[in-house]
Formats: structure tokens, C-alpha cells, sequence
């Protein structure tokens, strides 16, 4: 379904990620983990069209994409949560989903992922009329990825969703991605608690000062030694 | 999208209707003139506010030039009536069109300007076309342009004879204004437009042209403000540059969406329905003596508004919200 193959992204001449190449098939959760600084976000934004790649493709469903403006690639059907949210922190819950969902032309189809956001966060139902930023940060990150679905996209990529939320929610944000899988879409996660997004990945890659170290089965890197020894602290 | 929501906007729908419904049947107890005119007035200034507040209010971008938008408006309209004989009404329409596309025209550069920047040209360039229109000979001048009296008639739009049917027209135009906001709010543009107030990179990241938003907002807000220049140039029939695009004009439109809120549905009337009889009243009983007293008035209102309200007032009015167990 998405296809990156050698890419390569830099910022002011600094490389960020080089020659970097992952495969995401349809009705996957594929998780991309590394250290501080190893490239992922960067991974992320080049393939949402946030930032350009220097070299390399990306394709999606057999389409090229990489060069595209950042809203043609929304309009492709991959919504990007990235980790600073972007929310309008002084519109409301409700004017936020909206403003996801302009994307479609017709009111039905605009309304049609409201019902899958209610049922995994029913908090935001409650909090339809509240500003953006009286939102505790769990809730959010779960408006961002709510948001999201409101472009009714069929690759979700979220950029370390459980960064300054308080455990309990972080729980219950990756039990959503799950469900997000099963209703249907794929799902890119980038994640440095690796412990937990192994739990729900089918896939990961291993990131390391922006090349690809290591990738597997979820399982299989979960057992690995050295995975153990460097990210799990086990 | 949530059936509260959607009461909310029908409960507005209806409580504007009431009010139309009252203010048409106030000149069936108000026969005094003066007092008439002070009402035609505040229902012009809620007009205007109202269509400010579409591109300043909604799309947050300050404009303190739209006294611009109300002279070309009233300009049109005489010019083509007294030079073409072209009636009103059509005048009307054609200054709002020219409006709204000088509105684009400078909006094409000018909405590079983020913030205060913004505000200064806007100002910059209600004041060039001032002076322009102040040399202007074949638009009288500094001498203005009278309109020639002729018999009561709706056709011209001209009354000598009674107030009525400018009130009329102006409760029209206010209501239009309103009812355009009301149904702009829960529109594709209305969405974009708080989007682009609020954090325009996310919302480019969404789609929203940027851009052409703004320009859509100014578009419609310099059309409404020009369509209330019209019907100002017939309601005192004779303008000049000063009285028809001098910069109070541009203070009495930001105004009262200020002081009654900014950004809301409400706002601009309740901003007019108190600041117009107010600064109209101080004018008339200090006069003579203290022309500039209805400044000093304004001037306490904004500063007060500001410490102790700075959202304006309108939430005042709002019911209280439940607050949701937790």
C-alpha cells in the first residue's frame, strides 16, 4: 500500500534520514522506533509532504507522492497526526472534527467517521462545545487522531501519540489504534515507548541515527537480544 | 453534527426573527423624528458591524479601512445616479460588486501581512483613497455630490417626507447582514475562516487555501459594507469625501463588534444597539460645547470593555453551561 524506498531528508544541509526504505501493507499496524533523534518523525513528515524529500520515492497505492503539497496528500487518504497535534486550540472539539472533514463534499460523507470517533473516545462526545485547549493532553491527542479520521483516510500515521499523556490514557489511545485497524485502515505508528506499541504492531522497524537497523515481525523484534538489551531496558 | 448544536443555531434563527418582528413595529410607537433617525442609524451601524466582523471577527483579520468600502458604495451609487441616471437600486448592487473586487485587489497583497502590519495598510489605504477622492474633480471633489431631490418614491429610494421607509430598509439590511453571518457560521467558509484565525499552518495542513479564504471573507464583507455606503448616500443625499469615507466610519463598524464580541453572531448588534443611541444622545444633549464628547464616551467604553470583558459582551447573555460529570 505504501512503498518508501531510499529516502533521504535533510534540513539545512543536516541530514535527517538517508536512503531510508519501509513497506506498509494494507490492514497493517507497523511501528517505527528508535532512539532520540534516529529520524522518525522526519520519516513521518516526508511522507505527509511536510517536509520534502531530498532523494528517494514514496508511493501509495501506486501513485507517487513524494514532492505533492501536504493537503493533496491528505486528499490521497493518509492523515498525519504529528507530535506537536496542530489542533485550534481556541475553536471547539465540534469545530475541530469539522474542519477535518471538509475535505468530502457531501454533508453524509462528512458525518459518516463521527460515528467510529464516538465509539473510541466517548469523552469528546461530552465535549463537543469545549475549546481545544481546555483539553487535558490525553484528550487532545485523541481530538488529533479524531480529527484525522474525519478525512476518512486509508493510512493513519501518528507521531508519538503518547507523549505528556498520563498512563491510564496512553493505554486507552493504543487500544484505539487497534480498533482503528479493524475498521478497516492501516496504521504507521512512530512510538519511543516500543514496549507497548510492540504489543499492538504486526510489523516494526528500528531506526538508528537515520538509517534502518533492523526490521521484523512485531514478535520477533520483541525477543530479539539486542532489542532487549538497548530499547526495552530489559 | 450534535443536536445541541443544532438547536443552538435554530434557537438563533428564531430569536432574530422576534427581534425583526419587534424592531418592525417600534415606528408604530416611536413618532418622534429624531428619535427615527437614531434608530435608522443604529440599524445601519449594526449592518456594518455585522459585515466586519466577517472578515475581522471570524477570519481575524483587523481591518480599520472598511470606511473605504462604505464611501466607494456611496460613491457608486450617486455617481451613477446623477451622471448616468442610473436608479439606486442598481447603484446598490454595482457598488457592492466594485467593492468587493477592489477588496480582492488589495487583498492580494496585503493578506501577506500577518497581525498589525495588516491593520496599518488598511488604514494606509482608506486614507490615500480619501485624499484621492478629495482631488477628484469629476466626482466633485472636496464639494461632494449632491443628490437631486425628487418626488418620494421607492424607485429612486428617495423620502423627504418620512423616516419609515429608510428604517425599513435599514432593519432589511441588518437582518440580511445577520442572517448572511448565520449561515456562513456553519458553512465550508465559515469553518475555514475560524481555522485561519486560530492557526493558519494547521489549517493549510487540512486543506484550507489560506489564502483564498481571506479573500473570500473580504469579498463579502466589503460588498454588505458597501450596499450600507449606498443606502447612506440616499438616506442623507448629499456626500462628500469626509462624510461618507472619513476614518470615524471605519472606528464606528470595528466598534461595536468589540465592545459586544468579537467573532460572535451577536456581538455587532448588541455593540450597536448600545454604543449608536449612546454616542448619538451624548452628541445632541452636551453638543454645541463638546463636539468630542461622544469620543470620551467611546474612549471609557473600551477601555472598560478591555479590563473587565475583554471577549466582549455577548457571553453575558449566553445560559449557563452544565458542567459535565466526571
Amino acid at each position: 500500500m505504501l512503498s518508501v524506498r531510499d529516502v533521504t531528508t535533510a534540513y539545512r544541509g543536516l541530514v535527517a534520514i538517508s536512503g531510508v526504505s519501509i513497506e506498509v501493507a494494507k490492514g497493517e499496524i507497523v511501528c517505527v522506533a528508535g532512539a532520540n533523534g534516529a529520524g522518525k518523525s522526519t520519516l513521518l513528515k516526508s511522507i505527509a509532504g511536510a517536509e520534502r524529500p531530498r532523494g528517494g520515492s514514496v508511493t501509495f497505492d501506486g501513485v507517487r507522492i513524494d514532492g505533492l503539497a501536504q493537503h493533496l496528500i491528505t486528499a490521497h487518504g493518509i492523515a498525519f497526526v504529528p507530535e506537536n497535534r496542530r489542533l485550534f486550540p481556541r475553536l471547539s472539539v465540534r469545530d475541530n472534527l469539522r474542519l477535518g472533514s471538509y475535505l468530502h463534499r457531501g454533508a453524509a460523507d462528512r458525518e459518516a467517521p463521527l460515528r467510529l470517533v464516538f465509539e473510541l473516545f466517548p469523552r469528546l462526545s461530552e465535549r463537543l462545545a469545549q475549546r481545544a485547549e481546555t483539553l487535558s493532553g490525553g484528550e487532545q491527542q485523541m481530538l488529533a487522531i479524531s480529527r484525522a479520521l474525519m478525512t476518512r483516510p486509508r493510512l493513519l500515521m501518528l507521531d508519538e501519540p503518547s507523549q505528556g499523556i498520563m498512563p491510564k490514557l496512553v493505554d486507552e489511545i493504543f487500544a484505539a489504534v487497534k480498533r482503528i485497524r479493524d475498521a478497516g485502515m492501516t496504521v504507521l505508528i512512530v512510538e519511543q515507548r516500543m514496549a507497548e506499541c510492540l504489543d499492538i504492531a504486526d510489523r516494526a522497524y528500528i531506526l538508528q541515527t537515520g538509517r534502518v537497523l533492523m526490521q521484523d515481525t512485531a514478535a520477533a523484534i520483541k525477543v530479539d537480544p539486542d532489542v532487549r538489551k538497548a530499547y526495552l531496558g530489559l | 453534527m450534535d443536536k445541541a448544536f443544532a438547536a443552538r443555531r435554530r434557537r438563533d434563527l428564531m430569536v432574530a426573527a422576534g427581534l425583526v418582528i419587534i424592531a418592525a413595529l417600534l415606528p408604530l410607537f416611536v413618532r418622534n423624528v429624531y428619535i427615527q433617525n437614531i434608530m435608522v442609524l443604529t440599524l445601519m451601524y449594526t449592518a456594518l458591524s455585522q459585515s466586519w466582523n466577517i472578515l475581522s471577527g471570524y477570519c481575524g483579520q483587523i481591518s480599520l479601512g472598511h470606511s473605504l468600502y462604505f464611501g466607494l458604495g456611496a460613491y457608486t451609487t450617486a455617481l451613477l445616479f446623477t451622471k448616468l441616471g442610473v436608479l439606486p437600486w442598481f447603484g446598490m448592487l454595482g457598488g457592492g460588486i466594485v467593492s468587493a473586487l477592489i477588496a480582492m485587489a488589495l487583498g492580494y497583497p496585503c493578506f501577506r501581512l500577518r497581525g498589525h502590519y495588516f491593520v496599518i495598510a488598511t488604514i494606509v489605504i482608506a486614507e490615500t483613497t480619501l485624499l484621492l477622492f478629495q482631488n477628484w474633480e469629476f466626482a466633485g471633489a472636496a464639494l461632494g455630490i449632491d443628490i437631486p431631490i425628487r418626488r418620494d418614491s421607492w424607485l429612486t429610494f428617495q423620502f423627504a417626507r418620512s423616516k419609515l421607509p429608510y428604517f425599513y430598509f435599514a432593519l432589511a439590511l441588518a437582518a440580511v447582514a445577520w442572517f448572511v453571518t448565520w449561515w456562513l457560521e456553519d458553512s465550508r467558509w465559515g469553518y475555514w475562516w475560524r481555522a485561519v484565525k486560530d492557526n493558519p499552518d494547521a489549517a493549510e495542513s487540512l486543506g484550507v487555501v489560506v489564502f483564498n479564504s481571506k479573500m473570500g471573507a473580504a469579498a463579502v464583507s466589503a460588498f454588505l459594507v458597501a450596499v450600507g455606503g449606498s443606502f447612506y448616500a440616499q438616506f442623507v443625499s448629499y456626500i462628500d469625501p469626509d462624510s461618507v469615507m472619513g476614518f470615524q466610519f471605519s472606528l464606528l463598524m470595528a466598534l461595536p463588534a468589540v465592545l459586544g464580541g468579537i467573532g460572535t453572531l451577536w456581538g455587532p448588534m448588541l455593540g450597536a444597539v448600545i454604543l449608536i443611541p449612546l454616542t448619538e444622545l451624548t452628541r445632541s444633549y452636551v453638543g454645541g460645547s463638546g463636539r468630542g464628547v461622544d469620543l470620551i464616551v467611546y474612549g471609557t467604553l473600551i477601555v472598560l470593555i478591555s479590563l473587565v470583558r475583554p471577549q466582549g459582551l455577548v457571553g453575558l447573555f449566553a445560559p449557563r453551561r452544565k458542567v459535565a460529570a466526571p
